[in-house]
């Protein structure tokens, strides 16, 4: 059991499901329009990112549930739904003059400040990731 | 209840200070509603004062408004309930809400007649048009400030005439406001928060100073019950407080002589326990304090808070002082987080920082999809063959161990979310398990029984768990993967 081998870093998620998204993206689509696969590729990338944090932040829910809607979902997304008690604390801590940034970061929009400075700080970390993992494989491949 | 999701979503409310009157007079009200609301995307893109004039713009000339119906009094309401909408959803004060209410409440006024001459094709009776169906209405040009005003103070409940506006504090205030023959019962009911008096007291202020008539027979009433309740209120908070501090005042200047820097005093206990209420008593050993103690016995809900030298002691803004901490101390590391801000002090501006920081990775993101994007285009070329030689990531593991741990992990994490609202359905496992569509059905049954344990599980522990379910075929990939990269 030496786990310190078998532990699987969060980029190696992030890097596996990216690319197996962009080799997929590769084989389908063939025949769509460039602005059609942009788009695909940025949502692989946002679920990549939201599937490596494990759902621990709002933030990645609120991308895979946006997700799951998508995906043809649409019956059951209404289970999804965020529970409507938490719009109450809207009015309390909300004062701050952040909407900017809750418009930002998806998933944020009824939080107080504190949670939503987290949500922040685990966002930019993983957008971060994504971008140097993103980097990587241009460079990669364009250096083939 | 729909209104309800409606309020705590965005905050805008369509009917914020419609009169009583206007709304059993038109039966259609469910149309004009609901294109005010699918008019409220756009004016969330502006900042600050350009809100409220890019909302009152579009309140003024969307085509939506006018369209549904042909009367003029749903019009007159929809402004009022935008313009009561547009106050609420702004984080201004009050007295700066109000003013630019006022100077833009004419120029609304000015559009609607003008409106009303495009919807109706003549012109020059716009004015005239216009007059005649807010004469009914409270009998003055001036009832679309007064309204908006009304809307401005405390629009944070949701309280309403009949249970349909969205001002609690303002609720009695704004009935007062919708009629005339409405104000002698208001009167009599008064005002019973302190917020909704002192702000009575400044509408009333407001409104004496309005050139309209028959508002200002209005406000004058307003004003006189505001103000006495106001007094009231006012007299009775700080007797409260004066009874209080005469009391422990001749107790306390002895401790604070003795403990400089400390003060003590008595709170409410409805906000958190930050208090260290007996044990600083004893600790003092004071007889004091002791006798403290006693007269303090009747009033039994307040609690002893040690307070640092210099700080109130409300229970409002201790709760205040604690969530600016938590505040600050979560800015600080985002400030290590965001590249060349150690310098910035300031949560303005370090918020500015952050903004700017998120959305230039973003915009990075969509960059780089693009590169990605032509790459893919042209070249043929797997990209799962970098894998095993990613030059990015030190180490790598197998890849058909990678394979399973994504493959679930991806499942997984489908089911973690189901189960984050809190929805234990056995719909969501199937839907969650769905998509590796290989996978087999006694597996279902494993999930069940982990759940609860599904919470806190790290890589490491996931991929035992993966390795011991038994996953891991490599073509289960393939449809989870069309299902989450699909569109």
């Amino acid at each position: 059991m030496d786990l310190e081998h078998s532990s699987i870093s969060k980029p190696m998620i992030m890097a596996f499901h990216f690319l197996g998204a962009l080799s997929h993206i590769q084989k389908t689509t063939t025949h769509s329009t460039f602005v059609c696969r942009c788009h695909r590729i940025r949502c692989a990338a946002y679920t990549s990112m939201a599937l490596s944090t494990g759902g621990h932040s709002a933030w990645s829910r609120a991308l895979l549930r946006g997700k799951l809607r998508r995906g043809g979902l649409r019956k059951r997304a209404v289970i999804l739904q965020r529970p409507r008690k938490r719009a109450v604390r809207l009015e309390e801590g909300c004062q701050d003059g952040a909407d900017v940034l809750r418009r930002l970061v998806p998933g944020s929009a009824g939080m107080d400040s504190a949670e939503l400075l987290d949500e922040t700080a685990d966002y930019i970390r993983c957008l971060e990731e994504q971008v140097s993992l993103m980097r990587s494989i241009v460079n990669v491949v364009s250096s083939l | 209840m729909g209104k309800e999701r409606f309020f705590g979503g965005n905050g805008p409310l369509a009917e914020a200070v419609l009169p009583s009157e206007l709304k059993s007079a038109a039966g259609a009200d469910q149309l004009p509603r609901s294109s005010l609301n699918l008019g409220w995307d756009q004016p969330m893109q502006h900042d600050a004062h350009a809100y409220l004039e890019s909302d009152i713009s579009s309140l003024v000339l969307s085509p939506s408004f006018n369209a549904p119906t042909g009367n003029d009094g749903v019009v007159v309401r929809e402004l009022i309930g935008r313009l009561g909408s547009i106050c609420k959803s702004r984080d201004i004060t009050p007295t700066s809400r109000c003013q630019v209410a006022r100077t833009s409440c004419s120029p609304p006024m000015l559009n609607l007649t003008v409106t009303d001459d495009q919807q109706q094709g003549v012109p020059g009776q716009g004015n005239e048009m216009a007059a005649s169906q807010l004469a009914p209405f409270a009998g003055d040009p001036g009832l679309g400030e007064t309204a908006a005003r009304f809307c401005c103070f405390g629009l944070r409940n949701h309280v309403g005439i009949g249970a349909q506006l969205g001002i609690a504090e303002a609720g009695k205030l704004s009935r007062v406001s919708s009629s005339q023959s409405l104000m002698a019962a208001n009167n009599g009911k008064g005002v019973t928060k302190s917020d909704s008096t002192m702000e009575m007291s400044r509408f009333g202020g407001r409104i004496s100073c309005s050139s309209s008539p028959g508002a200002s027979s209005v406000s004058d009433s307003l004003a006189a019950t505001g103000a006495e309740s106001n007094a009231r209120k006012r007299k009775a908070a700080p007797k409260g407080k004066g009874k209080i501090s005469p009391l422990s005042s001749p107790n306390m200047n002895p401790p604070n002589e003795e403990n400089s820097g400390t003060k003590k005093c008595k709170l409410r206990e409805d906000q958190k326990n930050t208090a260290k209420p007996t044990s600083e008593q004893n600790s003092n050993g004071s007889r004091k304090l002791g006798e403290d103690a006693k007269p303090l016995e009747p009033l039994k809900d307040y609690i002893h808070v040690r307070a640092r030298r210099g700080q109130a002691t409300d229970s409002h803004s201790l709760a205040e002082r604690v969530r600016r901490e938590k505040i600050s101390e979560r800015m600080k590391f985002l400030q290590n987080l965001v590249p060349g801000c150690r310098k910035v002090t300031g949560k303005a501006v370090m918020l500015d920082e952050i903004i700017n920081y998120v959305q230039s990775l973003q915009r990075q993101v969509e960059f780089l999809s693009m590169k990605l994007a032509t790459l893919n285009s042209q070249l043929e070329f797997d990209m799962e063959t970098l894998l095993p030689k990613d030059m990015h990531h030190a180490h790598v593991p197998f890849p058909h161990q990678l394979y399973e741990l994504g493959m679930a992990s991806s499942a997984f994490f489908f089911f973690l979310l189901c189960q984050q609202p809190a929805q234990t359905d056995s719909n969501l496992l199937e839907m969650s398990l769905r998509w590796p569509s290989s996978l087999q059905v006694p597996h279902l049954d494993g999930f069940t029984d982990a759940t609860s344990q599904f919470v806190n599980f790290g890589e490491d522990d996931l991929r035992q768990y993966v390795v011991q379910m038994g996953f891991g075929e490599s073509q289960a990939t393939e449809p989870s993967s069309q299902l989450l990269y699909a569109e």
